[in-house]
């Protein structure tokens, strides 16, 4: 198998933390499955835009299935907002950049995304994980204001 | 709660239609309601277990057991008679809708 697909299979099963526990525990195991499968076909059929269009599905279900689900859990949402606005960000340079590109090969492609926007993706979202995690044990009503 | 008679959710309405031709697992059900919508209708792994979990918890469709040789880490569902009903209710609505837009002349005979 690929390393973008076993890669991708792997980042699918952690992001699955994101998800309600409810569902998680129920079908966690099956979404899994469902998507490494899909990824996979989609991979046969159209290579690295095949990919990208399933990656694209997995992170839009982020924001209109995860994220309402969680939005009481701020632990989960702020790093998840995080994410997905800098993976946004540095997706729409990305593909600024490439287009002055006249040759790419996957390899290169890979390497652009995982250190592009990956990379500065899930930084922040671990930044933004511990600045919850913070605030979330100090009383923020203590703060006075003059 | 959904009414029992309430229009369904694009997902709802395809999982169910799909499972109409016979029992099938998660990514079969996905598959098929690709085929069935032209390639127009695109769900992910939660759209697809978050209908499946609200059809299971309205009695549409149910869990049976998989072929004896098949992949015992996959589940596969069953559409029951309520699911039908749900399914057929739709269908009809959707026929009455173009019934209708004919009538109002928005859509002719030739271009459906």
């Amino acid at each position: 198998m690929r390393r973008i697909l076993a890669q991708s299979i792997w980042l699918y099963g952690k992001l699955l933390l994101l998800y309600p526990g409810e569902l998680r525990r129920e079908f966690g195991n099956e979404m899994a499955l469902v998507f490494a499968e899909d990824i996979e076909s989609a991979w046969g059929d159209a290579r690295i835009a095949g990919v990208l269009q399933i990656w694209w599905y997995a992170l839009r279900e982020l924001v209109t299935v995860a994220l309402p689900a969680q939005r009481s859990n701020p632990c989960v949402l702020a790093p998840a907002l995080a994410f997905v606005f800098v993976a946004a960000g540095q997706s729409a340079e990305l593909c600024l950049a490439l287009h002055q590109v006249t040759r790419l090969d996957a390899p290169l492609l890979f390497d652009a995304i995982r250190l592009l926007v990956l990379l500065p993706s899930l930084l922040t979202a671990c930044v933004a994980f511990i600045v919850t995690r913070v605030y979330a044990g100090s009383s923020i009503a203590a703060l006075q204001l003059d | 709660m959904e009414q029992p008679d309430s229009p369904l959710a694009p997902a709802a309405f395809l999982i169910l239609f799909a499972l109409a031709s016979g029992d099938k697992h998660g990514y079969a059900i996905m598959q098929e309601a690709r085929k069935l919508s032209d390639h127009k209708f695109q769900m992910g792994p939660a759209t697809l277990y978050t209908t499946i979990q609200r059809l299971l918890d309205s009695d549409r469709i149910r869990e049976v057991p998989g072929p004896e040789h098949g992949d015992t880490r996959r589940k596969y569902y069953h559409l029951t008679g309520a699911g039908k009903a749900a399914l057929n209710t739709e269908l009809a609505r959707m026929e009455a809708m173009v019934k209708k837009s004919k009538a109002m002349r928005l859509r002719t005979a030739e271009s459906s």
